[in-house]
């Protein structure tokens, strides 16, 4: 959904998100649904300020967010407040599944197929019945006993079988209320604390806000995503949203709040590890991956649009290779990166510590402060060649070998550490231009406004003359090792005294083009896989659909009256669409459910989809058109038109999702991996499948360890930006949070004897810092079994640098990483805390 | 370069890389032995074993940047220094049949270095 549907949505849940104060420009659609009559809802452990411009607010423990979501799929299961008409066209409902499949009711806490030795899932039992359904993710590949050949019992040969009188066991509904039949109003305030009566009032305004007149939509940020069960927990809200029929409509979805300036950027044109621009599949040195046709073969799923990878990835081969890239030599594919294996940030920081790093480029980001375990970041850093760092003002990261805290405590000395740190200075945003996407895959473009200062130089420029370099160092080489430097293309105009490179023809290339005559293609459904086009990242074709016009640029909003869709604010990834999925917003008869809630429909006089936004559909595709099984079709032939779900295999809303996955088809409550509290569900304590580097330096805590008894939390401020720098060194956001704090309760403060301001230390097995205590009743005491656990919570955006400064929260925090994204936690730990200070070798530093 | 030099600069000394190179051989042959759930911290002491010895051939390397022996040396380790990451961070399953392959050209590094 857009940012601004908000404003039509009947009831919001702001959840993994103190919104108001993090992302206060989208808050404000926020605040004009409420001013229409909308119900906002705010769940939270604290009460903020988004908790207090809610209608409702639900404290609950940090680390048990599926229990309440999963609390609330049984409250619409149990009570039949499902929008069925939607649930039964849209979503696999009625799907029947594997009979070997078990639930996790029945195993302990596991699902079938799990084996011990590895820690892993086996999928087969969670397939439909009869096939096997493949991903579109490459690393999530489904492990069954089907073979490692990619040969799938594909879903064009028939439908999934179907039990729509939803009788049958092993039908997806009746999985999911023997799943969360225990997960009762009673258990939701046993595990979370959250008062029944308020849990019950969460479950009746969402429901009574759904069905064909009403939609209501969930915002979430990290606070669900920095968790070892993070994707379970999205996948939570995607099965309400998807029973109450709240997707692809005005004012319905899940809208993850993707705040900072490009971060929805960062992930489509990627910094992401193991995936191709626009999510495309990053080819895996250890799969069937070896040359193209066998990527292709494997990755490619057989109906659905995903089918159209080939076509993609040919065509970011032309962008990368240009004309080096053939057919003869598969688009120059064996020159492209291949995964050996899991290279996120955490395994990263551990391989750093063990000096299989050389060096590491650090933009835009400060991981001593932002990054979880910081003395190991630390460590690891002091075990590097070289660091360079590009920021524009000095960073932690930048002088941890001068002022880090493995210096100030004595266990490193400067000169000992021999990384050579580069610190070089960069742009601001009115210094470059550039686009960026966040919230809503919303691109946005900016120009420059002002040349950067002095040395400053912009990432784009930064890259682009490095890779100009490399590629002139490299050129006399023959090493066949070198080859993919020297077919890179890589040539962009540069402007202006500094030798800029141009934005916007970076843009251009990736939106695509036409190879033999270099135009601009308008929409992805032009790509091909034979070569003779090119673009940088699919998604983003229709951008810049022609010369001169840059799409990104556009500030053109609806006018009073208009339709709401502000098709002419910039371009929203794919083709200028606003809402995703918006087939579902009409019937199976094409008839939009309700006309206060309309979107799109089918206009019969013309044959084609039509609405108040890009159809989101093959556009000429009737509603009652069926696939014709008997010609085997593949691609989008075999989804009829009542498939919205275009990027699933069957087009269906997955409430169950057999494959892709790796910690189960269902949301299961799992405790975090440092709980005060024995997971009251099932003995399995916590998610068995989350990854785990326990060693030294990064030790865990164990279950109900008497030694950190306190539930912590982190969490950001308006006033200072994540790592902190860029505002810490601004005088005018300095001052507004001057300082570190940590945030308890009164009740935990009269039993530890700690004041408001008093100095406090907090603790856990990685470390210690210390801070000032704000007492506060913004936080309070959860009940969780009979027994009182402690909520505290820190800002984790302070550091030694800049005018507001304080110790660094990410000290205490343990490198554990969610399964399927390898994510950290962030949002649920145990820790210890006490009134006092810290002893300082050298005495007091860090501004205090 | 020799024992004494390395030695006196800090650095390993050749018979402490040849015990290393030793060691991380004896931790990819008790991990195939074992094939443990989840290749734990232990296997660090071989990734950082063979790191440093990663840097003696560098050493090396930069003061003899003609030799084709080094540079082929190089990104042997190099080779096996992917893998043995790979196997301990793994993306899905533990890549077994690779680490089989790798711990034969590991064995050949080792023999090298004691040979040296």
């Amino acid at each position: 959904m857009s940012l601004w549907d908000l404003a039509l949505s009947d009831c919001i849940v702001v959840m993994g998100s103190n919104m108001a104060e993090n992302h206060p420009i989208a808050f404000r659609f926020v605040v004009e649904a409420k001013t229409r009559g909308a119900t906002v809802i705010h769940v939270d452990p604290r009460f903020t300020r988004t908790s207090a411009l809610a209608d409702i607010h639900a404290p609950i423990r940090s680390g048990s967010d599926i229990v309440f979501l999963g609390g609330i799929i049984h409250y619409i299961l149990e009570n039949d407040l499902w929008f069925r008409d939607f649930a039964m066209a849209y979503t696999n409902i009625a799907h029947i599944i594997d009979d070997r499949y078990t639930d996790p009711e029945r195993n302990n806490g596991f699902f079938s197929g799990f084996d011990p030795k590895n820690a892993s899932y086996k999928q087969d039992s969670w397939q439909y019945r009869g096939e096997t359904v493949q991903p579109s993710i490459a690393e999530h590949h489904v492990h069954t006993t089907e073979g490692t050949e990619g040969e799938v019992a594909a879903t064009s040969t028939r439908p999934p079988e179907e039990d729509p009188t939803l009788q049958h066991p092993n039908c997806v509904y009746q999985i999911m209320r023997r799943h969360y039949a225990r997960y009762t109003p009673e258990m939701v305030e046993r595990v979370t604390g959250c008062p029944r009566e308020t849990f019950l009032r969460v479950c009746k305004a969402l429901t009574a806000n759904s069905g064909r007149e009403r939609t209501g939509a969930f915002c979430y940020a990290v606070g669900w995503t920095h968790h070892s069960t993070g994707v379970q927990i999205i996948r939570a809200a995607s099965i309400i949203q998807g029973l109450l029929g709240n997707i692809g409509r005005p004012g319905g979805g899940v809208l993850a709040l993707r705040g900072h300036c490009s971060i929805q950027g960062s992930t489509d044109i990627p910094t992401l590890y193991n995936m191709l621009p626009t999510y495309l599949p990053q080819p895996n040195a250890f799969s069937p991956h070896h040359n193209l046709k066998e990527f292709l073969k494997i990755e490619t799923v057989p109906t659905g649009w995903w089918h159209n990878l080939p076509k993609y990835m040919i065509s970011l081969l032309k962008a990368w290779y240009g004309a080096n890239a053939q057919a003869a030599n598969e688009y120059c594919y064996a020159y492209l990166p291949k995964l050996t294996g899991d290279h996120s940030q955490l395994p990263m920081t551990l391989a750093m510590v063990d000096g299989v790093m050389k060096g590491q480029f650090i933009l835009g980001q400060n991981p001593v402060v932002g990054a979880v375990n910081s003395d190991l970041v630390e460590r690891g850093l002091s075990k590097l060649d070289w660091l360079v760092v590009r920021d524009f003002a000095i960073t932690e990261t930048a002088n941890f070998w001068q002022k880090g805290r493995l210096v100030q405590r004595g266990e490193l000395q400067p000169a000992d550490i021999g990384t050579e740190v580069f610190f070089l200075p960069s742009s601001m945003a009115a210094e470059k231009d550039g686009s960026m996407t966040n919230t809503s895959r919303l691109v946005q473009w900016h120009d420059k406004v002002v040349e950067p200062p002095g040395d400053n130089r912009s990432e784009t420029w930064f890259i682009y003359h490095l890779g100009r370099r490399l590629k002139e160092l490299y050129a006399g080489s023959k090493e066949p090792k070198d080859e993919p430097i020297h077919v890179l293309t890589w040539e962009y105009p540069l402007r202006g005294p500094n030798q800029e490179p141009d934005a916007e023809a970076i843009l251009r290339e990736i939106n695509g083009y036409t190879v033999a005559d270099r135009k601009q293609i308008s929409s992805y459904q032009e790509l091909k896989d034979d070569g003779s086009t090119a673009c940088g990242g699919w998604m983003y074709c229709g951008v810049y659909p022609k010369d001169g016009h840059n799409q990104a640029r556009s500030r053109r909003p609806d006018s009073p009256g208009g339709n709401g869709a502000h098709a002419g604010w910039a371009y929203a990834w794919p083709s200028n669409r606003r809402t995703l999925y918006n087939r579902a917003s009409a019937d199976l008869d094409g008839r939009p459910w309700s006309e206060r809630k309309k979107l799109v429909w089918w206009d019969a006089a013309k044959s084609e989809w039509a609405g108040n936004d890009v159809p989101d559909f093959v556009k000429t595709k009737p509603p009652h058109m069926r696939p014709d099984w008997s010609k085997h079709p593949t691609g989008m032939e075999a989804l009829g038109g009542n498939d919205p779900f275009i990027m699933e295999p069957d087009g269906k809303c997955m409430l169950f999702v057999p494959s892709g996955l790796k910690d189960g088809p269902l949301p299961t409550h799992y405790e975090p991996i440092e709980s005060p509290v024995k997971n009251p569900l099932y003995d399995q304590q916590s998610n068995p499948t989350a990854k785990l580097w326990e060693r030294p330096g990064n030790e865990y805590h164990r279950q109900g360890d008497p030694a950190y008894p306190y539930a912590f939390s982190t969490y950001r401020l308006t006033e200072l930006h994540c790592g902190g720098v860029t505002t810490r060194v601004m005088p005018h956001t300095a001052e507004l949070q001057p300082e570190a704090f940590v945030e308890l309760s009164p009740e935990l403060a009269e039993e530890l004897g700690i004041r408001h301001l008093d100095w406090t230390v907090l603790s856990t097995a990685r470390g210690d810092i210390e801070v000032k205590a704000m007492v506060t009743s913004r936080l309070r005491p959860f009940l969780i079994e009979g027994k009182t656990v402690h909520q505290i919570g820190m800002p984790w955006v302070f550091g030694w640098e800049g005018y507001a400064r304080g110790d660094i929260a990410n000290v205490l925090l343990p490198i554990v990483g969610d399964p399927n994204t390898s994510i950290h936690t962030t949002k649920a730990i145990t820790c210890n805390i006490r009134k006092g200070r810290l002893e300082r070798p050298g005495g007091r530093s860090h501004g205090q | 370069m020799g024992s004494e030099k390395s030695a006196a600069r800090g650095l390993p000394t050749r018979e402490e890389l040849s015990e290393a190179g030793r060691r991380a051989l004896a931790a990819v042959d008790q991990v195939l032995h074992d094939r443990p759930n989840k290749i734990g911290h232990d296997f660090s002491e071989a990734v950082i074993g063979l790191s440093k010895l990663r840097e003696q051939v560098i050493a090396e390397r930069r003061a003899d940047p003609t030799s084709e022996t080094l540079l082929h040396r190089l990104g042997r380790l190099n080779s096996v220094l992917s893998v043995l990451v790979g196997a301990h961070y793994p993306l899905g399953d533990v890549p077994w049949d690779c680490l089989e392959k790798t711990r034969g050209i590991l064995a050949e590094i080792v023999a090298e270095e004691v040979e040296s």
